[in-house]
C-alpha cells in the first residue's frame, strides 16, 4: 500500500489548527474524565472507611484512567470525521488525493496525541490528589494501554462506518455508543457478578479482561498472560472486522451518492 | 494534430436505488436514473459549460468526475487514464470549487491553504501559498479566520484553494452563485486569467446563462440524465427560432395583432409598448406590412435568441 504521507500530515495540522482555537475540542477530552476521577475518588475515599478488605481507591481510580483511554481512543477516531462533515469539508477532502486510509492513519495519529496528553493530565492529577500512581502497574500498563486504544480504535471505526451508512441521525454515537460496553467491560466489578448471559457478552470483549487483569495487579501484583494473549487476539479480530467494515461503509456511501448528502 | 483529450466520458449511467426507511429490506427498492449513458470529450484548454435544469443530472456527473460517486456503468478516462483505476494520480493534477461546499471556518485563510497544500504533495507549500494570494489579493486576509470573510472573499479564497495544486483540469459547481453581479464579475475575470495563467482545461455548471455565454468555448446540455444537445453557446442560442421584436406604439394598436397573426407571431402588451415573436426570416415581411397600414412605432429593437432562451424552452418541454 503506497501511503501519501504529506496527505496524512495535511490532515494532523488541520485538526491541530482547530484544536488551537476550538476550546470544546479539548475541553471534552479532559473535562468528562476529570469530573469521574474527583467524584469516584472521593467516593471510593469515603467508602474504604468501612474496611473492605481491600484499597478500593486504587481500583476506582485506576478503573476510571483505563475506561478513559478507551473513549479517548475511540472518540478521536470519530471526531475528525464528523468535524470534516460539521464543516461541510468532506468534498474538499475525497476529491483532493488522500484515500480513507490516509484519513484513518491521521485520525489515529491525532487520537494518539491527545491520548497521552489525557493520560499524563489523569495520571499527574491522580497521584497528587490520591497518591495513586499509575506506574503501580508495572509491566502490565503497556499490554493495557495497547489493548484499551485498540479497543477504543476498533468501536470508532465501526462507528465511523455507520457514520457513512446513516449519516448525522447517528452521530450522537460517537459519545454514546461506547457505553453500550460499559456494563459488560466489568470496569468497576469483576465478571462473576454479571448474569450468566451478560458474562458471555463479557468473554468475547477484550475489555473484560483487561480490567479483570487490572484488579488482579493493583490488589496482587499478579496479571494473567493467557487473559492478555485473548484480549489481543479479539482485539484484531475486531479491528481487521471494523476496518473492512468501515471500507465497505465508505465504497457503499459512494455507491450511493451519500457522502456527498454527508457535507 | 488533433488537440489532446483531457476527459473522455463514455456510456456513463448512474442508476441510485432509493431505500426510505431504515427497515427499507421490508420496501421494495426504488431505482432513479441520473445519469444515463451519457458520452462527452474535453479537448485540452476547452472551457465546456454543462448545463441543464435542476434534476438534469449535472451535479451527479461532475461527482462522477471528481470520484466523490461511483458510476454504475461507463468509463471515466482523465489525462488519457481511467479514473476508477488512478483515482489519486488523476486527482493530484485536478480540482474542484463550489459555491455549496466550505472550508474549516476556524482556520485562518494561510492555515487553510497550507492545509490544501499539503494535501496535494506541492514541493514548496510555502512559496506556492504566496503566489497564489497575491494573484488573488488575499494578502490582506491572510491571518483571518474563514468564519470572518464575506461571502467574495471566500470566493477568492475556494479559487485559491482551487488553483493552488496548479492543476490541468478544473471543474467549477457554479463558482459564482452566491456572490452579487459585480463580484461575480470579478471573479469570472480571475477565473479567466488563472485559466489563461495555469493553461487549464474546465467543466463549468452555471445557472447564470450569460455568465456560460462569456466564457465557455462549448455547452453540453443535460436533460434527464441523457444529453440533448452539445454545441457553441450561440449555436444553441441559433437553435430557438425566433426572434423578439419590441416596439413603442404611437398609432395602429388595433391592426397589430391582425397583422401579426398570419406570421404567427405572439403579440404582448405592456402599455404602449408591444412584444412581438416571430421567426427571424420574417421580420422585413412584418416591418413591411405595418408601413403599408400605417403602423407608428418611435421605438424598435430586435432581440436575438440567446442561451437563456435555449435553456428556457427545453425546461418548458420538460415540464410538459
Amino acid at each position: 500500500m503506497n501511503i501519501n504521507w504529506s496527505a496524512v500530515y495535511a490532515i494532523i495540522i488541520r485538526h491541530l489548527y482547530t484544536w488551537r482555537r476550538d476550546f470544546d475540542r479539548v475541553i471534552d477530552a479532559f473535562w468528562f474524565a476529570t469530573t469521574d476521577l474527583i467524584f469516584w475518588g472521593l467516593t471510593s475515599t469515603y467508602l474504604t472507611r468501612f474496611s473492605i478488605g481491600f484499597n478500593l481507591v486504587v481500583v476506582f481510580i485506576g478503573a476510571i484512567i483505563f475506561w478513559t483511554v478507551i473513549q479517548n481512543a475511540q472518540r478521536e477516531i470519530n471526531m475528525p470525521l464528523l468535524d470534516e462533515a460539521w464543516n461541510r469539508n468532506l468534498i474538499n477532502l475525497f476529491t483532493a488525493p488522500i484515500s480513507l486510509i490516509e484519513f484513518v492513519i491521521a485520525t489515529i495519529i491525532l487520537g494518539l496525541l491527545k491520548l497521552i496528553t489525557v493520560i499524563l493530565l489523569l495520571g499527574s492529577l491522580a497521584y497528587f490528589l490520591y497518591r495513586f500512581n499509575i506506574f503501580d502497574y508495572g509491566w502490565y500498563l503497556l499490554p493495557a494501554l495497547v489493548n484499551l486504544t485498540f479497543i477504543g480504535w476498533w468501536v470508532g471505526f465501526f462507528i465511523d462506518g455507520l457514520i457513512f451508512r446513516f449519516g448525522y441521525k447517528i452521530q450522537s454515537f460517537a459519545w454514546a455508543f461506547i457505553f453500550v460496553l460499559y456494563p459488560f467491560s466489568a470496569v468497576l466489578y469483576p465478571v462473576d457478578i454479571l448474569p450468566h448471559w451478560a458474562q458471555t457478552i463479557a468473554k468475547l470483549l477484550p475489555s473484560s479482561y483487561i480490567f479483570e487483569n487490572m484488579r488482579s495487579v493493583l490488589l496482587s501484583g499478579k496479571f494473567n498472560p493467557i487473559d492478555i494473549q485473548i484480549a489481543v487476539t479479539l482485539n484484531l479480530i475486531y479491528l481487521i472486522l471494523s476496518i473492512y467494515f468501515l471500507q465497505l461503509m465508505f465504497k457503499n456511501a459512494l455507491a450511493n451518492g451519500r457522502l456527498t448528502k454527508l457535507n | 494534430m488533433a488537440a489532446t483529450r483531457i476527459v473522455e466520458v463514455k456510456n456513463l449511467t448512474k442508476i441510485f436505488t432509493r431505500k426510505s426507511t431504515a427497515f427499507s429490506f421490508l420496501h421494495k427498492k426504488r431505482f432513479t436514473t441520473a445519469v444515463n449513458n451519457i458520452s462527452f470529450e474535453i479537448k485540452k484548454g476547452e472551457i465546456v459549460g454543462l448545463l441543464g435544469p435542476n434534476g438534469a443530472g449535472k451535479t451527479t456527473t461532475i461527482q462522477m468526475l471528481m470520484g466523490l460517486i461511483t458510476p454504475s456503468t461507463g468509463i471515466i478516462k482523465i489525462f488519457g487514464k481511467n479514473f476508477s483505476e488512478n483515482r489519486k494520480e488523476i486527482l493530484k493534477k485536478m480540482n474542484f470549487s463550489s459555491s455549496y461546499t466550505h472550508l474549516p471556518w476556524r482556520l485562518t485563510v494561510w492555515e487553510n491553504l497550507n492545509v490544501v497544500a499539503r494535501l496535494y504533495g506541492i514541493p514548496d507549500p510555502s512559496g506556492k501559498i504566496q503566489q497564489i494570494m497575491k494573484s488573488l489579493n488575499l494578502e490582506s486576509k491572510k491571518n483571518d479566520e474563514v468564519a470572518e470573510l464575506s461571502s467574495g472573499w471566500t470566493t477568492r479564497l475556494n479559487l485559491a484553494r482551487t488553483f493552488i495544486n496548479d492543476p490541468e483540469f478544473i471543474l467549477l459547481d457554479e463558482p459564482t452563485a452566491s456572490l452579487d453581479p459585480e463580484g461575480a464579475d470579478e471573479i469570472r475575470k480571475r477565473i479567466l486569467r488563472l485559466r489563461h495563467e495555469f493553461k487549464t482545461t474546465v467543466l463549468w455548471t452555471s445557472h447564470n446563462m450569460a455568465e456560460v455565454e462569456e466564457v465557455c468555448d462549448r455547452v453540453i446540455f443535460l436533460t434527464r440524465g441523457r444529453i440533448i444537445a452539445e454545441d457553441t453557446p450561440q449555436g444553441l442560442a441559433k437553435r430557438i427560432r425566433n426572434v423578439r421584436i419590441y416596439l413603442m406604439l404611437q398609432e395602429g394598436r388595433n391592426k397589430l395583432a391582425e397583422i401579426a397573426a398570419p406570421y404567427d407571431g405572439i403579440v404582448g402588451y405592456s402599455g404602449r409598448f408591444v412584444t412581438i415573436e416571430i421567426s427571424e426570416t420574417k421580420i422585413p415581411q412584418l416591418l413591411n406590412s405595418f408601413s403599408r397600414s400605417k403602423i407608428k412605432y418611435s421605438e424598435i429593437s430586435i432581440d436575438k435568441p440567446t442561451l437563456e432562451d435555449y435553456f428556457l424552452s427545453v425546461a418548458k418541454e420538460k415540464q410538459t
